[in-house]
């Protein structure tokens, strides 16, 4: 709660900005699907401004859920991460005449990923997730757990919580949140291929891992 | 080039992302061959049935969003060194209006500060930072906040409560019916307290109960009722549920509906016409369910239930209180009808061999 946002602070976000702008105007084409390029490709488009109320309100509403649960992927608690994820909104308000449209929601992430780095000593990560019924087939008219599966659940809870973060965050994003690897690529400032690369080393870590619990 | 290098080099020692585009379902026919034949394949398709049920906790936008507004106006106030007048006077009444009561909270308070968030007059100011929301509607979203959230917070500071943004109660004698979202309807019993989340429904069909409430879910995904003393859970079916003090009762009218105690580790499946009553944790199973639950028609039903119980629902559906000396574990089989306070006290005193005795709003029991 103490760092401002600023080219110092940090430097990635604003670095990538920067040499994206370069690149395209150098080479407009080569550029386009380089992922640190995404904000300048994004930029040509018609801009709604963050410090217009309305707009801020729909940031807020498309991507406070997914700020939060980042938050809570990468290790925080619930409240930790309520609260984080608040004060990156204000950052974001504070900032909002730096911070163009197509870009709060990167900037959003990106100032989360630090004030949370700046929060945690790296505590054991404790993670719960709700549980619901799985039906066994979709036709089927009742709700029905089996001990296994209740058994398994708790087992991948712990196994989840052991993954290295940046599989962990990219893994509970596309399991949890639904989202796809697109989508997750640009909140997280990812190639596509680097997230499907860590959400196929999730898959095999977590096998491994659920061996020894 | 040298990308594309090091990517053949990888597809040769083995496909770095086919879980992911697996998952995704973007495989062609020679890598779903492939798939088939890798290592813990069966394993990794166990793995993820598990986690279909497994979901992140609710997550209320609306309330975060006030917290937020609230934050921001709190800042602006340290921040701004002028006072503007007329700060007030025009909001009064919207203030009042968009603070419900607590007995009635309005669905979608988020509706209303929506619309009243909507500046009237484009804010004058060019010098300072940017006017997120107009004075006037900070000074809105100051009184809400201490009205709306304020009486939410208070009301419902159980954490069953937590996840929703929507709420109904009804008073003393008092049934009401609910429609939800996907056109369930939930009829609540005398003083009972129904919430859900308005904003989140689509993620999820859940209620919080604190009270008693008949339902009729419709087909589709799983219903959630979650009450304090445990949750119940059905995919479409009608049912009744009792949520008071220490006690959950169950009763299945059609359908399937499966009850889970509060530590998950007593579940059971109810059939039409079956009921479960779980107290302190307890499960007991219990058959012979009327289709539609007696307070519907105006009775209050009972079968071997602990009279404290038989006199908290009458408090509840006549507003008067019940003073007993002891009541001890008595059990009280049997009704008594909601429209007439003498008679339901005769029908109750009377098998029960108690002298029951009202004065103005207040039965003595010896």
């Amino acid at each position: 709660m103490k760092t401002a946002l600023t080219e110092k602070t940090l430097p990635r976000f604003f670095n990538q900005t920067k040499l994206c702008e370069k690149k395209q105007k150098a080479q407009p084409s080569t550029c386009k699907f380089q992922h640190n390029c995404t904000f300048a490709i994004m930029d040509s488009l018609p801009q709604k401004n963050v410090c217009h109320e309305p707009t801020y309100r729909e940031l807020f509403y498309a991507h406070a859920r997914h700020l939060r649960n980042f938050l809570y992927y990468k290790g925080a608690n619930g409240n930790e991460a309520d609260d984080l994820a608040q004060e990156a909104f204000l950052r974001l308000w504070r900032d909002c005449s730096k911070v163009p449209f197509e870009k709060a929601k990167s900037y959003l992430f990106a100032v989360a990923g630090n004030l949370f780095l700046d929060e945690k000593k790296h505590e054991q990560v404790v993670l719960r997730f709700q549980r619901q019924a799985v039906p066994q087939e979709a036709t089927e008219e009742t709700p029905h757990f089996d001990l296994e599966t209740k058994e398994l659940q708790d087992r991948l809870e712990l196994a989840i919580a052991q993954l290295p973060e940046n599989q962990r965050v990219v893994f509970l994003m596309n399991r949890m949140d639904k989202m796809k690897y697109a989508e997750i690529a640009t909140y997280l400032d990812l190639s596509v291929k680097a997230v499907e690369k860590r959400m196929h080393l999730a898959l095999v870590e977590l096998r491994q891992i659920l061996k020894g619990i | 080039m040298e990308n594309n290098h090091h990517d053949d080099e990888l597809q040769h020692n083995g496909d770095d992302t086919l879980l992911a585009r697996w998952l995704a379902g973007e495989l062609s026919p020679e890598d779903l061959e492939a798939l088939r034949n890798l290592e813990g394949y069966p394993d990794y398709v166990e793995m993820l049935h598990a986690l279909e049920g497994m979901e992140m906790e609710e997550y209320s936008p609306t309330l975060a969003w006030q917290k937020l507004a609230a934050e921001l106006a709190v800042q602006k106030e340290i921040g701004s060194s002028t006072v503007d007048s007329g700060l007030s006077e025009p909001t009064e009444s919207e203030t009042t209006e968009a603070i419900p009561e607590v007995s009635a909270i309005e669905p979608k308070p988020e509706v209303k500060i929506v619309e009243i968030a909507q500046p009237s007059q484009a804010p004058t100011i060019i010098n300072r930072k940017p006017q997120i929301i107009s004075r006037k509607w900070l000074a809105i979203a100051a009184a809400l906040l201490i009205g709306v959230v304020g009486i939410w917070w208070f009301s419902s500071s159980d954490d069953n409560f937590r996840f929703t943004d929507t709420a109904y109660q009804t008073k003393v004698g008092e049934n009401k019916e609910v429609k939800l979202p996907d056109g369930s309807v939930v009829t609540l019993n005398a003083m009972t307290k129904l919430g859900f989340a308005a904003a989140d429904w689509q993620e999820g069909r859940k209620v919080a109960l604190d009270g008693e409430a008949f339902f009729k879910a419709k087909k589709g995904k799983t219903f959630t009722v979650s009450t304090e003393q445990g949750s119940v859970e059905v995919v479409g079916t009608i049912f009744n549920v009792y949520a008071r003090g220490e006690e959950l009762e169950v009763k299945c009218s059609e359908g399937k509906v499966q009850v889970t105690n509060p530590e998950g580790t007593e579940r059971v499946l109810l059939k039409a016409g079956e009921q479960v009553a779980v107290l302190r944790g307890k499960m007991q199973r219990r058959e012979g369910v009327s289709f539609y639950p007696k307070w519907f028609k105006g009775e209050s039903t009972f079968r071997s239930a602990p009279l404290a119980r038989v006199f908290g629902e009458m408090e509840r559906q006549y507003g008067v209180k019940v003073l007993a000396d002891s009541l001890g574990e008595r059990t009280f089989s049997g009704k008594f009808v909601n429209t007439d306070l003498k008679k339901a006290v005769k029908m109750v005193c009377d098998p029960m061999k108690l002298n029951c005795e009202i004065r103005g709003d207040t039965i003595f029991v010896h």
